[in-house]
């Protein structure tokens, strides 16, 4: 009896001990830098982190067009944010859910290339250079609706 | 029986359909008012625009690359040289002639905004660059709304309309975007004019006079007016004296009731209007966004 006590107690402990395999969520971040651009794409070199290397593929995907959409890429040409703030933009949930779940994102990415890819502790690391048609972008965010026209409304 | 009811039902459907896309379209039109934009080259004083634009290729290389940027962004600009062509028959004949025409030319092209651009070459030993200067000015009130300069990286190259244009390639989204920004400042917060109310030397009241039978003073009256015509109520006034009030704020919308352009000179005619019609002549001057209102006595009444 005393034997089955220990061996449960052993087995429980060592369970409690095992790392438990969290997928890794989505952490915005600021390590996206330009490339080179001209007047209408943007080549980006992007740093990510992700529980799969797909994960982290998607992440890099996702931190470019965020920082394009909410922070701006120094010394590019996409200095200022391409939209308002998370929050302004906070009703437009349907256009962003089908960009980045449905991939409608892909449609603007004419060139991408996984520079690196590393694994560390169950994290994959990956270092992804993107282009982005940024013109073809912003048409699609203005008929969206999603930001204006260039002009006054 | 039942052919007629699919008809009508047909029928009923397409009106439906017709009548649901007519005012989507309409929500479509919803206008963004354009403004209208004109590219010219920077000049110093007593330099020619035309003269400027037709002697220095990498400056016409530059405007070109530019106003490209603007048809980009689904905006048409207006072309510096043929409108000096068409205003050649009139007041601008002279340009050439006259020592500094550059505003004359601005205010006659009828453009909203001006974007000056200057291009410079640059030579050196360890290569040639160009650098580019872009300005783009409110062209009623002179306000700055973009300054961009770009000097490109160094080539062994005497091609500098390359260099210019690649330079342009790489700043223009920024140029656009901040021009933009200050668009949507003015769509939400109105343009800013100047007004300076004041009374004619001489005249037999001034801004303490009495009007109505409340006891009101006409200075108040004024600042009501202000009040309730400046957009969003807002307004600031800098100094009151008892002949002269200037108001250093008064923000008036960016267009009409009917989405026309709402120009400094509407809001200055309303308020002479509304001087008239409780009694008080006024002539007006606009400079910019500036309007000066002068009250004077009037002929016909006792106020």
């Amino acid at each position: 009896m005393k034997i089955y006590f220990w061996f449960i107690t052993y087995v429980l402990v060592l369970a409690s001990c095992t790392q438990k395999n969290t997928p890794l969520a989505y952490q915005p971040t600021g390590e996206v830098k330009c490339l080179e651009h001209d007047d209408r794409t943007l080549k980006l070199q992007v740093r990510s982190v992700g529980s799969t290397f797909q994960d982290a593929a998607f992440y890099a995907d996702v931190s470019a067009f965020e920082n394009i959409f909410y922070k701006g890429i120094p010394n590019s040409n996409q200095e200022l944010p391409l939209l308002g703030s998370r929050n302004e933009m906070r009703g437009q949930v349907g256009y962003f859910e089908s960009f980045f779940n449905s991939g409608d994102y892909m449609k603007f990415v004419t060139e991408q290339q996984v520079v690196s890819h590393s694994e560390s502790n169950s994290s994959h690391f990956v270092e992804k250079n993107i282009t982005i048609d940024l013109f073809a972008l912003r048409r699609d965010l203005e008929q969206a609706k999603i930001i204006k026209k260039f002009g006054i409304q | 029986m039942k052919y007629i009811i699919s008809v009508l039902l047909c029928a009923g459907l397409f009106i439906s359909f017709a009548v649901t896309g007519q005012s989507q379209d309409q929500v479509d039109r919803q206008p963004t008012l354009q403004p209208t934009i004109m590219v010219i080259p920077f000049t110093r004083q007593g330099q020619s625009l035309r003269a400027r634009m037709e002697s220095d290729d990498l400056v016409r290389v530059a405007m070109t690359k530019v106003k490209e940027g603007f048809d980009g962004r689904g905006v048409s600009t207006i072309d510096l040289r043929a409108r000096l062509k068409q205003l050649g028959n009139n007041e601008v004949l002279q340009e050439e002639q006259q020592q500094d025409m550059k505003d004359e030319v601005i205010k006659l092209s009828g453009a909203d905004v001006f974007v000056e651009v200057e291009a410079r070459p640059n030579r050196s030993s360890s290569g040639n660059s160009a650098t580019l200067i872009m300005t783009a000015y409110d062209v009623f009130s002179g306000e700055s709304y973009a300054n961009k300069t770009v000097t490109s990286q160094k080539f062994h190259t005497d091609n500098f309309a390359a260099l210019i244009s690649k330079s342009v390639d790489r700043e223009i989204d920024n140029f656009l975007n901040t021009i933009n920004e200050k668009f949507t400042d003015i769509s939400v917060n109105g343009r800013t004019v100047v007004m300076n109310v004041g009374v004619l030397d001489g005249a037999t009241f001034d801004l303490d006079t009495e009007i109505g039978g409340e006891g009101d003073f006409l200075s108040d009256v004024i600042e009501d007016w202000v009040y309730s015509n400046s957009f969003n109520n807002y307004y600031h006034v800098q100094g009151t004296t008892s002949n002269k009030i200037l108001f250093d704020i008064v923000k008036i919308p960016i267009k009409d009731d009917k989405g026309r352009n709402f120009r400094v000179s509407k809001f200055a005619s309303l308020f002479v209007k509304y001087l008239n019609s409780i009694g008080y002549s006024s002539s007006r001057v606009i400079n910019g966004n500036n309007i000066t209102i002068t009250l004077e006595e009037n002929d016909s009444d006792e106020h």
